[in-house]
């Protein structure tokens, strides 16, 4: 059950944003928080309920979190055309801030699904004070990422157009300057920011406690996972679980919950003995 | 006939562990009707599409994107024996 105290803020900057706290009524010593870095696009409004779930769940475990809208997405201003992942760094960055010192935080960590696990990444190197980071399946590289939308595009257009489908119209779609993402009109910027995502090149050993989560159908987590977690210097895990942020629904993300609250309850109690969780 | 046997075994193992399928990978006949059969949607065609590129190595161009092709699994079986030619 959810012990604790939910309401709607605004986060100040360039951009106010529009954000929910989920408050912990039993506050642990340290005060720990997470921000929540939604997914992009359809894949947030996809993930958003088992994204509640968790907030609920982790604060019911006393960690208090934060889940916000990105500039130009969900309740905060702005167009989502208008936007881009660059200045969704700087929204994380902005949340943190405010999550600190809202909630006298003194361990405070991001936790990022798909997209919003790479934007994390990016907003725990700028922003530099970070302690930890949950990456649930992560976009690792944004090429395949952009990739993977034109063959979910291409097999939604089979599907749907029967003798009509043409192939080529969907790629030559895919390719014009403003394109869509399932659904979404995404700009060339930042389709630009997204192709030039590559985690496997450009992440540097995380200073802190990281968990990189694979959810998957397998029992191992895949190569892409562990070497990311490798580079950051952190954990690594397999979720049996399905791709929930993929369609609308009913999802039990248990195993998901219970795998990150575990490894969070050992990071505390790591914390407390002044010693690294293994 | 061995080697056709063992690839439409390993597709229908891929098919139920991407789709998280609560059946035996044997129980599905080569023949079934995948989207009848199993209802299988949009996402799940992308499943098996990400899973024929990964597991399989087949790289799909634009042409591969046909409905028959997906409809069975001697279909899709046919399909990666001729991409692998």
């Amino acid at each position: 059950m959810w012990h604790g105290h939910e309401s709607a803020v605004t986060i100040p900057g360039r951009v106010p944003l529009h954000g929910v706290l989920h408050g912990c009524c039993e506050v642990t010593a340290p005060a720990w928080g997470l921000v929540f870095c939604d997914p992009f696009a359809e894949e947030k409004k996809c993930a958003h309920r088992v994204m509640v779930e968790a907030a609920r769940a982790f604060c019911a475990a006393g960690i208090s979190c934060l889940r916000f809208d990105y500039r130009g997405t969900g309740d905060s201003p702005g167009e989502f055309l208008d936007a881009t992942p660059e200045q969704w760094v700087q929204d994380i960055c902005a949340a943190l801030d405010y999550a600190r010192e809202t909630l006298q935080l003194e361990v405070v960590g991001l936790l990022g699904l798909r997209l919003g696990g790479a934007l994390a990444v990016q907003a725990a190197r700028d922003s530099g004070s970070v302690n930890l980071l949950v990456l649930w399946e992560p976009v690792i590289n944004g090429k395949q990422y952009l990739g993977h939308n034109l063959r979910r595009s291409l097999v939604k257009a089979m599907l749907t157009r029967g003798q009509e489908f043409d192939a080529r119209q969907v790629r030559q779609a895919h390719a014009e300057d403003v394109f869509d993402f399932d659904g979404y009109r995404v700009s060339a910027e930042t389709r630009s920011q997204i192709e030039a995502l590559d985690l496997e090149q450009d992440v540097t050993p995380f200073p802190g406690p990281s968990l990189v989560v694979n959810i998957t159908s397998r029992d191992q987590p895949n190569d892409d996972c562990q070497q990311l977690a490798r580079a950051l210097g952190g954990s690594v895990a397999a979720v049996r679980q399905e791709p929930f942020w993929n369609r609308i629904g009913l999802v039990r993300p248990q195993a998901l919950l219970e795998t990150t609250e575990i490894w969070l309850a050992e990071q505390q109690a790591a914390r407390i003995a002044g010693r690294p969780a293994d | 006939m061995a080697t056709d046997c063992a690839l439409k075994s390993q597709l229908k193992s891929m098919i139920v562990e991407r789709l998280f399928l609560d059946i035996e990978p044997t129980t599905i006949a080569d023949d079934a009707d995948l989207m009848k059969v199993y209802g299988l949607d949009s996402v799940n065609l992308f499943e098996i599409v990400v899973g024929l590129e990964e597991e399989f190595g087949l790289s799909l161009e634009d042409t591969d994107f046909c409905l028959e092709t997906f409809a069975t699994v001697e279909n899709i079986a046919a399909f990666v024996a001729a991409k692998r030619g």
